[in-house]
Formats: structure tokens, sequence, C-alpha cells
């Protein structure tokens, strides 16, 4: 993207220094949840000849490996393995191979932190841009709140959708992914209102929370056509939150838009993309018109499924580019 | 009869006596010596001028590199006018397909029985290869999956015609054949995925070849993967023979602390076409009674078409106003590869040669242009403005040549706007020197 923003407003490059800099003060600021949360394959789990168990994040609890002669189980950054009495089990990972004996766990990193600096990976990764997709664009949904595939935080969800082209009323159920348990809702209200502020909702996913259940909800909405939409959506963890809280807690006191970018980046980190995007529009009502807001404003709203947003912010981004050539 | 060009003290009043025959019977031996003397300030200019295009190039300034980068925004322009159709690449776009959930959303992957039918639908037809832009890096939730679909990649191996399948990698390349996938027998089916990254304030000229992976004991022999568009080619870019090579370069071999990467420059002329309906099949359409033979003899490209996310985007020269997703970079590289007459950039002995070439022709355009004149208009001719004019219509003839005959030679001279520039510069100069050094 670099090319362009360099073919870019050329007539605002006060504006963009000035936004440089608070691009770097947000690099450098950002608490390092994000980029611990990239999940990266490490290697190979091999020749176990002993009794090994694996844990797959230091919150996890242990887990039996049961591999038969000659299997192996690929290992990812963040796991960590144990051979508890026998013999031992080999990790094969980028910078080499390495022998564990019982009573000793090891944990899986990055292979920079791993070994040194000069990895492979590492020179793999900063020479060359990865093309490929793991699959699917997000998935085209009537929901803005929750946003498809994000995680929503209990205590403040307010449902959005599309307002337009709705008319009658519609009935709404919030459960489990894999589960006809319904977790709420009684009643109906009209669709379209765009929005559902409802106490006995939060109240109904935070207690699933609090119980400490960490499956996937399934929202659907059933309008009068007797059409159905479905949202999938996570829900904030109380650590998570407790988390989200410090980190955001970091960028208090800031100036205003540093403050805005600050906390669209936590939220971001922790999948909650509706209130990214509100922190993104908050900034850009404080700079309007700036490209170096418009484009993550932009990222943002197509991650929450917000496609009429998205495509404003994309037609004032056209904008500004044609004035600039 | 001594006369300098745009000389302040003409006499005009003699002048006008003069006539054509007179200056007819001119000794012949000055315009010799003038000549000369503008060959050679020419020619040192020009050499000055290369020198410093080489210095320049070298420190990548902004102006120099926007200058090249909108030159090659052209050329690749004009490479796509010649496009009309692309008749042996399909595309098939799975945007919509399913996806399989994990407990980490991160590892959700593209459901594989839903690949592996379209995978069939098309090896049915007979295409030529099948490339699968989709990560194959064995993470632990879809290592299962992965595991039946490339065994049934093997039985497609193993047709008559056999069926190539290949499927993307990256950064567990790093781990050697033997564990880059599942299973050691699989690393037929890995390509390399990356796609370099380009300098600053540039685009991306370039698509990776072949990658050579060091891995296992220190000095073991590396394992060279292929890209994915040269692993469906089937063919590699070939080194110039020596006398092109010291002109021009089509590979470049781009060595990292880990690897050294073969890379060519990419022809984005047929994205345009890749990208029409025509070129670009949703994956739930493969089965229609319409693509009965659609991919017969074809190289199919299997990937996410459509750009929505900020993820696997990628800009492309000469189209800023929207990203583009890998696999177009993957089908526009197999397009170069496939067409079997790859891009070169020129090299700096080359553009010494042209400098001085272009130079030569402003000088002897420019001196038969004085030598006309003084002919007809006699020793009093002015021709100072002529010679500006013809300098810079020769300029922009070579720029604008050198543009169209790009989807001829397959040369792209990125940096022509600056030697027009430096060209003009120089005869000017030339002009100067002989203006106030009359007797050097």
């Amino acid at each position: 993207m670099k090319s362009n923003l360099f073919r870019g407003d050329l007539g605002s490059i006060a504006a963009r220094l000035v936004f440089g800099a608070l691009g770097a003060i947000l690099f450098l600021g950002v608490p390092g949840r994000a980029s611990g949360q990239e999940t990266s394959f490490a290697g190979w789990l091999l020749n176990v000849n002993c009794n090994a168990q694996i844990r797959e994040s230091s919150k996890d609890p242990p887990k039996r490996i049961n591999l038969k002669p000659g299997q192996r189980r690929p290992l990812l950054v963040g796991e960590s393995v144990q051979c508890q009495s026998g013999n031992s089990l080999t990790i094969q990972v980028v910078d080499g191979s390495q022998t564990v004996y019982p009573d000793k766990w090891v944990d899986i990193k990055s292979s920079a932190s791993a070994l040194n600096s000069k990895s492979k990976a590492n020179t793999l990764t900063s020479a060359f841009a990865p093309a490929y997709t793991r699959g699917a664009s997000p998935r085209r949904t009537i929901f803005y709140s929750p946003p498809p595939d994000g995680t929503v935080d209990p205590l403040h969800l307010i449902l959005l959708w599309e307002p337009h082209k709705w008319s009658g009323n519609a009935t709404i159920s919030v459960k489990p992914e894999h589960s006809d348990e319904s977790l709420c809702c009684e009643g109906s209200f009209s669709a379209s209102s765009g929005s559902l502020d409802s106490v006995e909702l939060r109240a109904a996913i935070t207690k699933y929370r609090d119980r400490g259940a960490r499956d996937l909800l399934e929202l659907s909405m059933r309008v009068a056509s007797g059409q159905e939409y479905k949202a999938s959506f996570a829900v904030l963890t109380l650590p998570d939150e407790r988390k989200l809280q410090k980190e955001l807690g970091e960028w208090d006191g800031k100036d205003e838009l540093v403050r805005h970018l600050g906390r669209a980046s936590v939220f971001s980190s922790f999948d909650l993309f509706t209130e990214a995007a509100a922190e993104y529009e908050a900034a850009l009502k404080k700079a309007p018109g700036s490209a170096l807001l418009l484009e993550p404003a932009l990222a943002a709203e197509l991650r929450t499924g917000n496609l009429p947003r998205a495509g404003e912010l994309e037609g004032e981004l056209k904008q500004i580019s044609a004035k600039v050539q | 009869m001594q006369k300098k060009r745009r000389s302040k003290h003409e006499n005009t009043s003699a002048a006008t006596q003069v006539t054509v025959a007179d200056s007819s019977q001119l000794p012949h031996h000055p315009h010799h010596r003038r000549f000369s003397r503008h060959l050679l300030v020419g020619l040192l200019l020009t050499i000055l001028a290369w020198c410093l295009s080489f210095w320049v190039e070298n420190k990548h300034f902004y102006i120099d590199t926007l200058a090249k980068e909108l030159v090659y925004d052209l050329l690749q322009h004009r490479l796509g006018a010649g496009v009309k159709e692309v008749s042996n690449i399909a595309v098939v776009d799975i945007s919509t397909i399913p996806m399989v959930r994990t407990d980490n959303r991160n590892l959700d992957y593209t459901d594989r029985d839903a690949l592996q039918k379209v995978v069939d639908t098309i090896a049915d037809q007979g295409p030529h290869a099948i490339g699968i832009d989709v990560d194959f890096t064995p993470y632990p939730a879809q290592a299962d999956r992965d595991d039946q679909f490339l065994k049934h990649c093997q039985t497609l191996a193993q047709r008559s015609p056999p069926v190539p399948v290949f499927v993307t990698v990256f950064t567990s390349l790093v781990l050697g054949p033997d564990s880059c996938l599942e299973e050691p027998a699989f690393a037929q089916f890995a390509t390399f995925a990356g796609a370099p990254k380009p300098a600053e304030n540039e685009s991306p000229h370039m698509m990776v070849e072949t990658i050579d992976i060091t891995y296992g004991v220190p000095g073991a022999a590396p394992w060279a993967v292929r890209s994915l568009a040269a692993a469906m080619a089937g063919a590699t870019v070939k080194q110039l023979p020596w006398s092109k090579s010291w002109a021009l370069e089509d590979v470049v071999v781009v060595q990292g602390a880990e690897f050294n990467a073969t890379e060519f420059y990419v022809d984005f002329g047929a994205l345009d076409t890749l990208q029409q309906p025509s070129n670009t099949i949703p994956y739930d359409q493969v089965d229609q009674p319409k693509y009965a033979s659609f991919f017969r003899g074809k190289y199919v490209l299997i990937g996410r078409a459509i750009a929505e996310t900020s993820i696997d985007q990628h800009i492309v020269p000469g189209r800023y106003d929207r990203t583009y997703s890998g696999v177009y970079l993957h089908a526009c590289a197999l397009y170069t590869l496939l067409s079997g007459r790859p891009l070169s950039l020129m090299r700096a002995p080359a553009k010494l040669v042209l400098d001085i070439f272009l130079s030569l022709v402003i000088l002897t355009l420019v001196e038969f242009a004085n030598w006309v004149a003084i002919r007809i208009f006699g020793p009093v001719a002015k021709t100072g403005f002529a010679d500006m004019f013809i300098t810079v219509a020769v300029l922009i003839g070579a720029v604008v040549c050198g543009i169209y005959a790009v989807s001829l030679f397959r040369v792209m001279w990125t940096d022509s706007l600056f030697v027009a520039g430096a060209d003009v510069i120089s005869h000017v100069s030339s002009d100067l020197v002989s203006h106030f050094s009359p007797n050097v």
C-alpha cells in the first residue's frame, strides 16, 4: 500500500507527517497482544517414545498425545509439550530439532525468539508477502453488530443490522453453536428499526459468559416474511475483558485523536470490530477527509459487514485520489 | 567564413547580402571542426549524464523512482492494450466457499470437501494443470483433512493423462521437503506462494520463479521450490545468451540469508482480461453445463478472487485505485511464463549505448539542419530554436517508440524520462559551451 500512499494525497504532506507520527506512536505503543495473537505454524512433534502431553496455551489444560509409530503432529507457536514419563520425544522446528526428556515443559516459541533473529522463516517473511488465502471472505450478513466472525462485549452489546427493506416485526434467538439451548429472547420488535438495545439479551449473554462457556454463539433473526438471518460470534471472556480494560487504560489521558486510534487498535486485537469501527469513526470526526484515517476506517467497516458505510468511505477515498491525479 | 551558431555578434546587414550561391562556396573544414567539437562535448556530457543517472539509480531518489514507476506503469498499460483474450488460463473464484470452523478463528480453513469436489469436476475435463492458491500449511486443525486431500491429488497425478495439482505453502517450506506438508510424498505438490516485497515507493514488478531453500544440516544441498505459476507452467524463464545479457536483464537472483530466489518480471497486461467472467468462474458454477468442457487443456487457478478484506491483497503496477487478490498475481505470472516471452529490463551498459546513440542521432540531425539552413539562408541562419526542437522531437520520438515497442521487444526502458531530461540538458550544455567558448 506504500505506493498508493506515495501516489496519494500529495497536497496534505503536513497532515501525513502528523499522522505518520501518530502511526509511529501507535506502532510503538500498542500493547503486544495483537502480535501475540497471531497463529503460526512452528514445526512438528515426532518420535514420541514417552507419555507425552501438550498444552495449547498457558491457560488450557494439558492433553495427552497419542501418536502411532511414525506419526507426527503439527506444532503451533504458543503450545507447550512435555514428556511425563518414559523415554523422549523430538520437536522439529524451523531452526532445527530438539529432543525433549521427561519432566520438562518445552514452550514452542516463534522461531525468532526461539533461537536467533536470523531465522529462516523470518528471512522469508521479510522478503516476501504471502500471496494465498485461507479461504472465504467474511460471510455476508445483515448484521453489523455482532460483526461476522467477531467478538462481542456482552455488557455493551447492541444489535445492529441493515435498517432498510424490512417491514413488520421480527423475532430473535441466541444459542450456542451446535446446541439447541436458547439463551434469549422473548417477544418481537420492529425489524425496520435496524437496532435492538435489549437488557435481556445482554444479561443472557453475560450469564453465559460468566459460567465459563466458550462456545461460539449463533444469533438468528426471523423477519415477517419468514426469512431467517444468522450471525456467529464469540463472547469476550472475563480474563480478556480484564486485559482489555487494562490495555484501553494505557490510552487514557492521551491526545484525543491518538486515543481513538489506540483504542481502535486494542479493540481490533480482541476482535471487537464494532467497537474498533466506532473508534475510527470518532477519529474521522476529529480529522475529516484524512486518507490515512479513511483507509483503516474502511477496513474496519468492511470487517463489521457495514457495507453501506464502507461504500461511503470508499467513495471519499476515491475522491481524494481523483483530486490528486 | 567562420560563423558560430547563435552568435550574438553577427553582422545582420551584411548577412542579408549573402546569397545561397555564396554559401555553397564556403570551405568545409570549419564545419568538420565544429561537428567534431560538438561530438566530443556531446559524448562527454552524455557519459557524464549516464554516470549521474547510474549514481541516482543506486540512491533510489524519490523523483527518479517516481519517473521510473510512471514509465513502468505506462509500459504495463501498453502491454495490456494488445490482450483481447486469454484462452489458456482460468481462475476459479472460491470467495464464497464454506469454511471449516475451528476453536481458533485464525485456523479456520477452506472446506476441503468442497474444494475436492471443485478439483474433481475440473480434473474430469482434462486441464493442463490445477493450482490451488489456498494455504496448505499443516496446521493441526486441518492436517488430517489435508492428508486425505493430498492423497487424492496423488491419484489425480497418476491418472492417464495425469492431472498435476499444486498447492501453496509459505513459511513451512523452510522445514524442507519432508516436513513442509503432512507427508514427505506430498512435497511434489508444494509450491511457494510468496510475492516479492517491492522496495519503498515501488510497486511489485516481479514474481518468484524458483526459490532455493536451505534446510537440514549445514552445507546440505538446498531444495529448489518452484512458485505456483512456475510449477503449473512447467517452464522457466531462460537466461539470456551473453550476446543479450550484457544489455538486458530478464531474471534476477535475489540472495537472502537462508535462500536464493530467482525472480522474473511479470507482464500484468492480461490482468483486466483475466478478471472478466470469460476467465473467472465462481466455484459453484464449474459443474454447470455451459462449462462442461471449459477447463479442458487449461491452466486452472483456484483461489479467492474478490477483494473485500486486506488479507491477500496486492497492488499492481499502473492500477493504484484498488488492490488485487493474490490469485491474480499468480495468474499474471503464469501468463508471462506461458507466453514464452519474458519481460526484460535494460542494464546500465545498454542504457549508455542507447544514450550515446540518441546523442549521435540528435547531433547529426542538428548539424544537418544547420548545414541545410546555411545552404538556404546563408551563414546568418539562426538555428537555435530548430536545434532545440529537433532535440526534443527526437527524444519524445525515442520515448514514444520505447513505449510502443515494449509489446514488440518486451524491453522495459524505465529510465527513459530521466535519459530524455539528461539529453536535453546535455545538448543545451553543449550549445552553451560552444557559445561561450568558440575556440575550444
